[in-house]
């Protein structure tokens, strides 16, 4: 067999014809960071998701895994196969293929807002000037975007929280946050899939699991869906955390065509 | 099935092996062994794949009664392993008899070691990998009462298998990494400070190494990305993070280094108050 010589990547720049460029960084022996240089926002993250199916369509030989980020793609290889240039170019030009529609599905997740499950939900109304009643609304009301996993196993980092809700996270953070909990930090929102400390404001608490280490896939919501959030009572909060009903289903799907 | 019987778990005391690869896209740790140059070391003394499932053991070490013949060895830091109260000679293979009992003492280097036996440990495989991780599975760590089953059919042949580890593992406190995906982001001061200051360890876990050192304040953050077990981050009061493997999937501080993978292994190797320095390999 063939011997690959180890390179080591160090922004190398490709260009591609009406594309924003994409830089490649080694991250380290096996892994290959892609780097978009644009901000943040549902094109990006469409192009994110496209090149991850990409990758593993076409390169499957020599990719392990992928995870990705707002604005960035891992790429974790064998060494022993591909060399870190080789790679860049090869995904570079898999990227060239005229794009398909993909698939993607809206989700809804119930959430109660009650004091019970809100240790911060007055605080943090009276902060923004809000009652909690507005807050609860203007929290629900939108669609997120689920733009990748991290910080804990089944952590959706969603985009789409409105600015009014924006809110620096504690300067010291609490020791435990229980599963389920829904929360604001900075310009985020999210869903604590199991108790975990952080240093985010919680406003109420999702009584479904999505995240379950022995399905296949271990979590149902990618990159790429929607989530809206809807407000439950304490009664409908006890009820499916007592099922313990962890089968969720899309309540839509929907094409995405760049 | 031979069995380990966990008399006393010891201060942290895992099953690991190679690492649950192929999760990371659901914000899953790699986790698996620390040290992984001692890990496969021990595994390949007692002629296992050496991505079997090891025991990794901590500064203070566990008291297990054996149930079942088996080859054995143990690879990495001296913790004093004794059998039946003869000591054990760190990376040559062993025999233990059923009944007998594996005791460890005081510390005399390094932090982590590994305990292999032919045909490694049984556990329940989740996601790809027996490493103990929660809540992939369902604890961090073994506790007292808790039983691991190996195969004990597998020969226990007389088996002379030996190495030598070498010291300076152990003893080196000079760290190589390479430039991270941020290392530009620094001032030119900012980098000589980094690669000059002497780091002590303040802190560590199976997460990873908090190292300080007299470093100014920054307020660089980075939107949240891919990191990696061996990345060095740049946190604002100036201390740096070395991500070891049960470390997030993803982070927003400042990328500025990589650990070089032997250099992990070293790292797994010390704890509190010890210094290091990180130097940029060519």
């Amino acid at each position: 067999m063939e011997t690959i010589q180890p390179v080591w990547l160090s922004q190398s720049i490709y260009t591609r014809p009406n594309m924003d460029k994409l830089s490649f960084h080694s991250l380290n022996a096996d892994t290959l960071l892609i780097q978009w240089n644009s901000s943040v926002d549902q094109n990006l993250l469409y192009e994110i998701v496209h090149t991850e199916n990409a990758i593993h369509e076409n390169l499957s030989d020599v990719v392990l895994e992928t995870y990705p980020a707002y604005t960035s793609i891992a790429v974790h290889y064998n060494p022993q196969r591909i060399a870190a240039n080789a790679l860049a170019k090869a995904i570079t030009s898999c990227l060239a293929a005229p794009k398909r529609p993909m698939t993607f599905s809206e989700w809804q997740l119930p959430v109660c807002y009650d004091s019970t499950f809100a240790s911060d939900l007055e605080p943090l109304a009276k902060a923004k000037n809000l009652t909690p009643e507005t807050l609860i609304q203007k929290h629900s009301e939108p669609t997120y975007l689920v733009h990748f996993i991290g910080f804990l196993p089944g952590f959706l980092y969603l985009g789409g929280l409105p600015d009014t809700l924006h809110h620096p996270r504690k300067a010291t953070p609490d020791r435990a946050i229980a599963s389920g909990a829904v929360a604001i930090g900075g310009s985020q929102t999210g869903i604590y899939p199991m108790e975990s400390p952080g240093g985010w404001h919680v406003i109420g608490n999702c009584p479904i699991s999505f995240f379950n280490p022995q399905g296949k896939p271990p979590c149902r919501i990618r990159p790429g869906d929607r989530v809206r959030f809807q407000a439950i009572s304490v009664e409908t909060h006890r009820k499916l955390a007592r099922e313990k009903n962890d089968v969720l289903n899309p309540i839509d799907t929907f094409q995405w065509d760049s | 099935m031979g069995q380990l019987i966990i008399q006393k778990p010891g201060l942290f005391t895992s099953i690991q092996d190679a690492g649950r690869y192929g999760y990371r896209r659901y914000g899953v740790p790699l986790s698996g062994m620390m040290d992984t140059y001692h890990g496969r070391l021990a595994n390949m003394l007692v002629n296992n794949p050496t991505d079997s499932a090891v025991l990794e053991i901590t500064q203070s070490g566990p008291t297990i009664q054996v149930i079942g013949a088996t080859v054995a060895a143990i690879s990495g830091a001296d913790l004093s392993a004794c059998l039946d109260d003869q000591p054990i000679s760190l990376n040559s293979a062993f025999l233990i008899k059923s009944g007998q009992k594996l005791r460890f003492g005081a510390p005399r280097y390094g932090v982590r070691t590994y305990l292999a036996v032919r045909g490694g440990f049984r556990a329940d495989v989740i996601m790809n990998s027996r490493s103990m991780f929660a809540p992939i599975t369902s604890k961090n760590m073994l506790q007292a009462g808790d039983i691991i089953e190996f195969d004990d059919t597998r020969s226990t042949e007389a088996h002379h298998a030996s190495v030598s580890s070498p010291e300076s593992f152990f003893t080196t406190a000079e760290l190589l990494a390479t430039p991270g995906p941020e290392f530009d982001m620094l001032t030119t001061s900012m980098r000589n400070q980094l690669l000059k200051a002497v780091w002590t360890i303040s802190s560590h876990n199976r997460m990873g190494y908090q190292l300080n050192a007299e470093l100014s304040a920054n307020h660089l953050s980075i939107t949240t990305a891919p990191v990696t077990p061996g990345t060095v981050q740049l946190t604002p009061s100036g201390s740096l993070l070395v991500l070891a493997r049960d470390a997030q999937v993803t982070g927003g501080y400042p990328r500025v280094l990589q650990l070089c993978e032997e250099c992990q292994n070293q790292l797994a190797q010390k704890t509190s108050n010890q210094q290091v320095k990180i130097t940029l390999q060519n």
